[in-house]
């Protein structure tokens, strides 16, 4: 069985409609989105129209420093959950996030 | 792999129900994967050297240019191997200037694009083995130079040079190297459009990864010729 294109989008679209916003966290976020770095304010993201089940999103964050263990995925106010990732910034520089969600047909 | 609700990541299976060529359903796994890459885009204009550690020699801040004698690193390191490394050219002095990328902290390996100003101006890759790797002048002075520098050994000259490339070099024109991680290239711009100079190189022949990611400038590399003179630098991940 093959999936047509529409059918991943659409799945990738309800995906993407869960994150709205991301944030940077000086410490695991845990279940509930703690330890967000209050001096840095959460960048929005305006996702890609989905195309053979990819769509892609960036936040940026303008002219931060700072050490940074996860990055954070909000929709609205909710927090959605978090990626691990080590960032660490010595002087005050762009910060981008890049995102991709795929959506494929598991072979 | 990160805890998000909505999106089962590889592994997980979201069965999707689609109709079947005789109306029947059917049930296809589908998988979501997420990924999440943080990008550094870092720009300075020498207003001073607050975001530059000296790791040799001392360069100093000439009418909003880089200038001097030294090398500088930046403070920020790249985030991928597949970085990018520009400067917007104030001035164009004989001499060489180095843009530095896939450095290490000490900038002792590194690669970098060398711009000398001559009769011509020609880019050149430069493989670098030493912070040090700063050439001095010939003649009296020269060796004056070459015996105070030998005597704290700090002038060695330890890098190797390829593809040679002779280009024309303007006033705010910007110049950019680029290791292209997926060809494993060093690839040089002018104002965004490639060069005749670019070079293939061994994957591990330096080290690459977390704590190889850092950028520099390499200035007044001859001893009495300032060389090109950058107004501004920028340091991304491409």
């Amino acid at each position: 069985m093959t999936l047509k294109a529409a059918v991943l989008n659409a799945q990738c679209s309800a995906a993407t409609a869960l994150f709205d916003t991301a944030s940077l966290h000086t410490a695991d976020p845990a279940g509930t989105g703690a330890n967000e770095d209050p001096a840095v304010d959460q960048a929005a993201l305006t996702w890609s129209a989905p195309s053979n089940g990819v769509s892609t999103a960036t936040a940026t964050f303008s002219d931060v420093s700072g050490d940074w263990v996860a990055v954070g995925l909000w929709n609205s106010s909710t927090f959605e959950g978090s990626f691990p990732r080590t960032i660490s910034m010595a002087v005050a520089d762009d910060l981008t996030v890049a995102f991709q969600v795929r959506v494929a047909e598991d072979a | 792999m990160p805890k998000i609700p909505g999106i089962p990541t590889t592994g997980n299976r979201a069965p999707q129900l689609v109709t079947g060529s005789k109306g029947v359903g059917v049930l296809v796994n589908t998988a979501t994967e997420m990924t999440v890459m943080p990008k550094l885009s870092a720009s300075d204009d020498f207003t001073n050297l607050s975001k530059w550690v000296t790791v040799y020699g001392t360069p100093t801040i000439t009418s909003g240019m880089l200038a001097g004698t030294g090398v500088v690193r930046y403070k920020n390191q790249a985030f991928t191997d597949s970085m990018q490394a520009s400067g917007v050219v104030g001035s164009i002095g004989t001499g060489k200037t180095r843009l530095i990328i896939c450095a290490d902290e000490s900038v002792l390996r590194y690669y970098a694009l060398e711009v000398s100003r001559g009769l011509t101006t020609t880019f050149s890759i430069i493989k670098g083995n030493s912070a040090s790797s700063v050439e001095s002048s010939t003649g009296l002075i020269g060796a004056l130079f070459s015996l105070f520098f030998s005597l704290f050994s700090i002038f060695s000259e330890s890098t190797t040079k390829f593809d040679t490339t002779t280009v024309t070099l303007n006033v705010s024109d910007e110049v950019s190297v680029w290791y292209d991680r997926a060809t494993s290239t060093i690839r040089t711009y002018i104002n965004g459009v490639p060069t005749g100079c670019s070079l293939e190189v061994e994957r591990s022949e330096i080290p690459h990864g977390p704590g190889f990611r850092w950028g520099g400038v390499a200035q007044g590399i001859t001893a009495l010729n300032p060389g090109v003179r950058f107004t501004s630098y920028t340091l991304e991940d491409v």
